[in-house]
């Protein structure tokens, strides 16, 4: 089963299209925004650990971070909208930069640990300078902004907005697949040392790839500060960036589909069981286990090797 | 004069405690190759068990041994049941003991309820001690006095046992170590067991300064990191003096500034990083 | 006088106490054909490893045409015209055998920063890739998966790639290892191809194909050199048979 890729982000933006139409009202409409921003996040974190094999456990900082920007900037500093959402994106994308010749000094387990840890800094930050931040309360917008004159206050014309933005990040990330940088940055993930002796900078290829990431994840961190308008030292926890790091995994590292079915999927389950219960963590704990014991691939590698064995 | 004299056996005692928390955490992750996410959820874990086991009137020596006892045994089920299976990808590895803490953390706050649990430490340690002058909290002296002897207690374990032996030549090459006939799951679960009680015991023995709260794993956690990150990895002296520069920063951090004590703490692995990414004390982190 | 491709001198290496390759030095001439041999744990890959820059030597100095490289990195040295193939098979599994190629024509010429258009619609990349798994045969092959070829073929993937690059010096572990008797000749008529503007610098095993191959052959043992000369003159050394019978 070979889609053609126009065929491909065709169904996708048709499926975005008639989502609206399908379910039965604004709260479900809200709940497939949510799942969409996260869609957003996961896609970018995946450029980490499907394209460079480098798994990051403190990708909430580029959720977090832009998001408590926009709320800062709109709503302590007075700036317009626009100018709030392109600094918050340009201090997220920045902040990977920085983040970058830090983290990328291992490779590994170390990257890992060290993403780990610069991300506790940032919760720190968020959670204990209580004069910028609000502390645990967090910083609460008004209300959606009219952005390029696009009052986003309603649910359907932000909905549109954050699904423009997917397909939009789908579209970039297909392109880096196919391209020589991709290929490249692969390159780097299965074998760095061959990759040197080819005469490639391996580091400044896995940078490259980390304030790409970065940049994506802002722009899922602006619009999950439009989208929940309030931002709390949450955004920026371990466990969201845990989260993240279980939609990759449990849709399928490495493509394009995956990432976003499994951020539909985890969304879907938290909001149904946080309904019921308040047991998220164990739930999200065991989810992890079981996900990473029984289907380490994810799901869609699972499902397409199912269907090919099917149509032999 | 006071300020700095006091602020520096408290450093020294913070010190203590990280070494407790983080010399197992450095031991797995040397031998294993796992970086124990479950870690400061293990160390958590320890200190509500020494609550609870104090509110029912037992002994705080035999408290602290309990639950460094309980939460042992709850790391070796962990690496036999969970992580053996994974053996060879580091990274499911990871994964799965990140699901333990998450699931560990959410446990106890539902068991334990979301109110700080106090321990209080043994009557005839809580008074100040008066040395030269100055008096100092009696607890923290003594927290310092345990740390010491664990590092003694280890040091002496690795360096002169056959246990020992065998764990460094592990931490070395595991491959050497399979090849000359060391049954390496032995191994990991012995390691296993060291580690997670270090971490149970430490948490009582913390709990006087720290208590138990909800929240106390995310916090400790990466000062596991830190500290493994500054000393390198499966090393011993690294994580002393580790765990030394980073309960000093800690301590007058949170002295000097308390908005950004949190942050000033990651300062020297920033350092440390920049300079020499192996550690102080010089093993590849990979 | 014109500089040796490759001089090294003084070489030294030491990982804890366990030393790797002591005080060793090492002339190859432009166009050479210098074989290593040694028993296993000799140093050969060692020494390949920093003549390539996986780690830095201790003391020593390694020139290239008379640039020293001794503490640049790969990239640079590469640059340079140092190519290598490995003895432990280095490929990109998922890929096809002209994107591997491609992936090396990129590390030389440039262009993998480019994130516009597809990889597979940079023609130019293409036709030289094509060309350069023609030359070992594969050119039939170039669309498959690596992951779908035979072990013999990879070998000569692995060829293809560092020849693509059109190194100036070309280091060479086992190139043979592994490989049918068939295969071998194949590979072996391959290097027989390499023009001799390409200075090569073998390990290998197999005696038959590396001795007839080879100008000169240095002799390692235990980190140095032992013997070096021409082949007689190796194979007459009373201490080239210690090394591999014992006394």
């Amino acid at each position: 089963m070979k889609l053609s890729p126009i065929l491909g982000f065709a169904l996708v933006a048709l499926t975005l299209a008639c989502l609206p139409v399908l379910l039965p009202d604004g709260f479900y409409l809200g709940i497939a925004t949510h799942a969409l921003v996260f869609a957003i996040l996961a896609l970018s974190l995946d450029i980490l650990i499907g394209q460079a094999g480098m798994t990051s456990l403190g990708h909430a900082v580029y959720l977090g971070l832009p998001a408590y920007a926009v709320a800062w900037l709109t709503v302590q500093a007075g700036w317009p909208p626009l100018p709030s959402v392109i600094v918050a994106l340009l201090i997220g994308t920045l902040t990977a930069a920085l983040f970058g010749l830090l983290a990328l000094r291992a490779s590994g387990l170390g990257f890992l640990m060290i993403t780990l840890a610069l991300g506790q800094v940032m919760w720190g930050v968020a959670y204990r300078w209580v004069a910028l931040t609000g502390g645990d309360n967090g910083l609460r917008m008004p209300g959606r902004p009219v952005l390029l004159g696009i009052d986003l206050q309603a649910p359907l014309p932000f909905y549109a907005v954050v699904a423009v933005c997917l397909l939009a990040a789908l579209i970039c990330l297909w392109h880096l697949d196919r391209s020589a940088f991709g290929a490249c940055l692969r390159g780097t993930r299965d074998q760095p040392r061959r990759m040197r002796m080819l005469g490639h900078d391996v580091w400044r290829i896995r940078y490259a790839g980390f304030v790409i990431a970065g940049f994506w994840g802002s722009v899922a961190g602006v619009l999950y500060c439009l989208d929940y308008q309030y931002v709390s030292p949450q955004a920026l926890s371990l466990p969201q960036s845990a989260e993240a790091l279980l939609m990759v995994v449990l849709g399928g590292a490495g493509t394009l589909a995956g990432p976003v079915v499994g951020a539909v999927i985890i969304t879907a389950i938290k909001t149904v069981v946080s309904s019921y219960v308040d047991r998220w963590y164990s739930l999200l704990g065991l989810t992890f286990i079981v996900v990473v014991s029984l289907m380490p691939r994810g799901l869609v590698p699972g499902v397409r090797d199912l269907w090919e064995r099917l149509r032999a | 004069m006071q300020f700095w004299v006091i602020q520096s056996l408290n450093s020294l005692a913070m010190g203590g405690l990280l070494f407790m928390l983080s010399a197992g955490f450095s031991l797995i992750f040397g031998l294993l190759r796992i970086p124990n996410l479950a870690h400061g959820a293990l160390f958590m874990l320890g200190a509500y068990l020494g609550a609870t086991a104090l509110a029912n009137g037992l002994n705080f020596w035999l408290a602290a041994l309990a639950s460094g006892l309980a939460v042992g045994l709850l790391g070796v089920a962990l690496e036999a049941i969970l992580l053996r299976r994974l053996a060879g990808n580091e990274q499911a590895q990871v994964l799965v003991t990140l699901g333990v803490a998450f699931i560990i953390a959410d446990l106890c706050l539902w068991g334990f309820g979301g109110d700080p649990m106090p321990l209080a430490a043994p009557r005839s340690l809580r008074p100040p001690v008066f040395l030269a002058g100055f008096a100092f909290p009696g607890w923290r002296l003594v927290v310092l006095g345990v740390a010491l002897t664990t590092a003694a207690s280890l040091w002496i374990l690795l360096d002169r046992t056959r246990l020992g032996a065998m764990i460094r030549a592990g931490v070395d090459d595991r491959l050497m170590a399979r090849s000359v006939g060391i049954r390496v799951s032995f191994l990991f679960s012995a390691v296993f067991f060291l580690g997670a009680f270090l971490a149970g015991f430490g948490g009582v023995i913390g709990g006087p300064i720290l208590s138990a709260y909800p929240g106390l794993d995310a916090e400790m956690l990466p000062l596991a990191l830190v500290v493994v990150i500054l000393g390198g990895v499966g090393s011993l002296p690294g994580a002393l003096v580790g765990s030394l520069i980073v309960g000093a920063i800690y301590n007058f951090g949170t002295a000097l500034f308390p908005d950004l004590a949190y942050v000033v703490l990651f300062l020297p692995m920033v350092v440390v990083l920049a300079v020499k990414p192996t550690g102080l004390f010089g093993r590849v982190l990979r | 006088m014109t500089a040796p491709a490759l001089e090294i001198i003084g070489l030294h290496k030491q990982f804890g106490g366990l030393v790797a390759t002591r005080n060793l030095s090492l002339r190859v001439m432009a166009g050479e054909r210098r074989l290593l041999i040694g028993p296993n744990g000799a140093g050969k890959t060692t020494l390949f490893n920093q003549i390539a820059g996986d780690f830095l030597p201790n003391a020593g100095t390694i020139r290239l045409f008379g640039t020293d490289m001794t503490t640049l990195p790969t990239k640079a040295r590469v640059r340079l015209g140092l190519g290598r193939t490995y003895q432990v098979l280095t490929l990109f599994p998922n890929d096809t055998l002209l994107h591997n190629v491609v992936l090396a024509l990129l590390g030389t010429q440039g262009g993998g920063w480019s994130v516009w258009g597809g990889l597979s619609r940079s023609t130019g990349l293409h036709d030289q890739a094509l060309v350069a798994l023609t030359r070992v045969g594969l050119g039939h092959a170039a669309n498959r998966r690596v992951a779908e070829t035979s072990y013999g073929e990879r070998r000569r993937l692995e060829l293809a790639m560092a020849l693509a690059q059109s190194p100036k010096v070309l280091l060479l572990d086992e190139p043979l290892a592994g490989l049918s008797a068939e295969e071998r000749e194949t590979v072996r008529l391959l290097l027989e191809g390499i023009p001799r503007d390409v200075t090569i610098i073998l390990i290998e095993h197999d005696m038959d194909v590396a001795l007839a191959f080879a100008d000169r052959i240095t002799l390692l043992n235990f980190g140095e050199v032992i013997v070096e000369g021409t082949r007689a003159e190796v194979i007459a050394d009373p201490r080239t048979r210690e090394v591999y019978l014992g006394h």
